[in-house]
């Protein structure tokens, strides 16, 4: 550890134990009133693209994470992901496991089922058609329903014409404009294994379950080293910017499995692979 | 007792509400750093009452006010954590009770001391923005998709973010996703031109101007994702055979600092927090989205309006309110709200005075500040020390004294500690009648 970061961590920690978050900035050094350019030295940090704040939500967590390692994400695939709840910070952040989401993708078709713990729980499950290179979205159902509470299922069924996406229930009709190729949040994983979004960014509409958040683009942003259970791990790191999202971070390894993915209060972490 | 026929002529209520947003923070409203498809909807569907303010700014002191119709100083809940008085009714209860609704709850209740299942139907709990606002929204729709019974719904949608913005913090004063930055540089919102520095010692004093344009900049991203969640609730509402019948409400329970005079998060009384969007979307929709930056509209309003939509009695001692119904169908009004008061019992205790020019806030250990919000709306320039500024500052304590003299000022018993969040403007107010 050098002088500098010996003292900027000693000043952060004797801060907090004031209770004082100083939440961004005690080590950047950019002027006010002056942004920061492309090459502006960040200090702290070996890549400023993706630490910390690619992991930066879940680091309560890492310590307990173990990677992964059986089979890919290519093909035919069964991936189960715990969902990693931040709910603060401390020393690390404050993180519980608050869900789990399957996906399991056959022949360009995404399944997921997810539920979110909570009292009661509300269970999605989906089912997307995918078509083309990139997965873009054909047709999908949606089911939700809470726990106990047979008066809140709903099921929605959408489609899209590479335009409009149209989402009908019973009671009501909703359509959407796009923009670019819509494609499921969960039919990003293949195109992440595959690693074709490392060359070129991709410029898409995003399906959240039956949500459209459009205007995302998803970059290849480096590679970063994390500390997970007994070591650290290597992963390549994409990040995630657009509508209606806080930046999202993928983390592949190098067999292109979606280990991690860090939003911000939700967070994903890949427990099984079948 | 009416027949079911004649209830189901009553109208349905959907209020849908939001945590912590900024009253600017809506694309509707002329911000281009943020994108808010749904709210501006709304916004073309209904009345918009710009000049809206919430009872107290922070969560439970503001929604105890939407629910009871009471002010904060009034229902027991000065701040967070206060227990609500248990002998007032809350609108969950009182439609029930008056208007034969099946009031219904999903999301943030955080009215301290009542437990939301005493007084509404449950059908989902609460949690983070990004956790549970699509679920709320899901288990709302949910409820349209199936509803059958013959009494008219009175459906609360309670979201959480743009709160999230409070669980920013990296571990140990890390950046947390704000280190993202040199991806999304080019757009990064600008600071607001009343930006300041924020004092020293506060936990954000450390940050850099670009700092504080990160912040900003996740903020409109919380808002655009639980925009997403009320642009899919309100459109399954509009699309469905309840549209014509259902009015809806949407409201935020207080603001953000978003670095206005160099101010996060609520609890005072300069217009980031204490100036809220307030949007009434009357059943059958309005063509005009009208707003409306005149009529001064206060949280009690909230409470007011939806007992006259729904045919039911006032709350009980609700002197405040006035439902804001007869603007929204443009009709005359005889009188409106000359001023309206909040306060905020956080810290020192502020409490902020507004007519249709001025804002004095008055703090509780004696300083004034006297703005002239139609001449410098981003209350850069203090009057106070000004002989039109003392006239003003005058003029709001005596408003200040009528509007004690409606209210019934809550002094609960027992220990001494538990007396304490309430000495604060027990004390105050006690100097400002005797100084009467």
């Amino acid at each position: 550890m050098d002088r500098r970061h010996f003292l900027q961590t000693t000043a952060v920690t004797a801060l907090v134990a004031q209770g004082y978050l100083p939440l961004l900035a005690a080590e950047r050094k950019a002027r006010p009133g002056k942004r920061a350019g492309r090459n502006a030295v960040y200090h702290g940090s070996k890549n400023i693209y993706t630490e910390p704040a690619a992991i930066e939500p879940i680091t309560g967590y890492l310590p307990q994470f173990n990677p992964v390692a059986n089979r890919t994400m290519d093909g035919t695939f069964v991936a189960k992901y715990s969902l990693i709840a931040c709910n603060g910070s401390a020393a690390k952040s404050i993180n519980s496991v608050r869900g789990s989401l399957d996906v399991v993708f056959s022949d360009a078709l995404c399944r997921t089922t997810e539920v979110r713990q909570a009292r009661p729980q509300n269970i999605v499950k989906t089912e997307l058609k995918c078509s083309g290179r990139f997965n873009t979205a054909s047709s999908w159902t949606l089911d939700s329903y809470v726990e106990g509470m047979a008066e809140l299922r709903f099921v929605e069924k959408g489609t899209w014409d590479g335009k409009t996406m149209i989402v009908k229930s019973k009671s009501w009709t909703q359509k959407h404009s796009t923009s670019h190729p819509l494609i499921g949040r969960w039919a990003l994983l293949p195109l992440l294994s595959s690693g074709m979004v490392k060359a070129k960014p991709l410029t898409f509409d995003m399906l959240d379950d039956s949500t459209l958040r459009s205007d995302q683009i998803l970059r290849y942003t480096g590679q970063i080293e994390i500390p997970v259970a007994g070591g650290k791990a290597k992963l390549g790191c994409y990040a995630q910017t657009g509508w209606g999202i806080v930046p999202t971070h993928y983390l592949v390894d190098a067999e292109g499995r979606v280990q991690l993915i860090t939003m911000s209060t939700v967070n994903w972490a890949l427990s099984n692979l079948g | 007792m009416e027949s079911a026929v004649e209830m189901t002529k009553q109208r349905n209520i959907l209020f849908i509400h939001v945590d912590q947003m900024h009253f600017q923070a809506m694309s509707a409203y002329g911000n281009r750093h943020v994108k808010t498809p749904a709210m501006d909807r709304m916004a073309r569907d209904g009345y918009s009452f710009r000049a809206s303010y919430t009872a107290m700014p922070q969560c439970c002191p503001a929604r105890a006010s939407w629910y009871t119709g009471r002010m904060s100083s009034e229902h027991g809940v000065p701040t967070n954590g206060c227990p609500i008085r248990p002998d007032l009714p809350d609108l969950g209860q009182w439609l029930s009770e008056h208007g034969h609704y099946d009031s219904v709850y999903a999301g943030k209740w955080h009215v301290t001391g009542r437990d939301v299942a005493r007084s509404f139907r449950v059908i989902y709990g609460s949690g983070m923005g990004e956790h549970a606002d699509g679920s709320i929204a899901r288990a709302c729709m949910g409820f349209l998709e199936n509803y059958h019974n013959d009494r008219p719904f009175f459906l609360n949608a309670g979201f959480m973010n743009p709160h999230d913005c409070c669980y920013t913090a990296g571990a140990s004063g890390g950046y947390g996703k704000f280190r993202f930055a040199p991806e999304i540089e080019d757009k990064l919102p600008p600071l607001p031109k009343n930006f300041s520095s924020p004092v020293p010692g506060k936990r954000i004093a450390f940050w850099t101007e670009q700092d504080w344009q990160y912040y900003i900049y996740i903020y409109y991203r919380w808002v655009e994702m639980v925009d997403a969640e009320i642009g899919r609730l309100y459109d399954a509402l509009m699309n469905s055979r309840f549209a014509h019948n259902t009015l809806v409400v949407f409201a935020a329970d207080h603001g953000d600092g978003l670095g206005f005079h160099g101010n996060i998060t609520k609890g005072y009384m300069e217009e980031e927090a204490w100036r809220v969007p307030t949007i009434i979307i009357p059943p059958g929709r309005l063509p005009t989205g009208k707003q409306d930056h005149e009529h001064l509209s206060i949280g009690v309003d909230i409470p007011a309006t939806i007992c006259d939509y729904a045919n039911v009695p006032l709350l009980p001692k609700m002197t405040i309110g006035k439902s804001l119904r007869p603007l929204v169908e443009g009709n005359e009004v005889d009188t409106w709200h000359e001023y309206i008061v909040g306060e905020s019992f956080l810290g020192r205790g502020q409490i902020g005075v507004r007519d249709a020019t001025y804002k004095t806030i008055f703090y509780c250990d004696g300083p004034v500040k006297v703005f002239d919000l139609k001449a410098d709306p981003l209350e850069m320039k203090d009057l106070s020390a000004s002989m039109a500024g003392k006239a003003v500052a005058n003029k709001h304590r005596k408003h200040l004294r009528e509007y004690l003299d409606r209210i019934e000022l809550c002094q609960p018993g027992g220990s001494k500690e538990k007396q304490k969040p309430y000495e604060t403007y027990l004390d105050y107010y006690r100097t400002v009648r005797k100084v009467a």
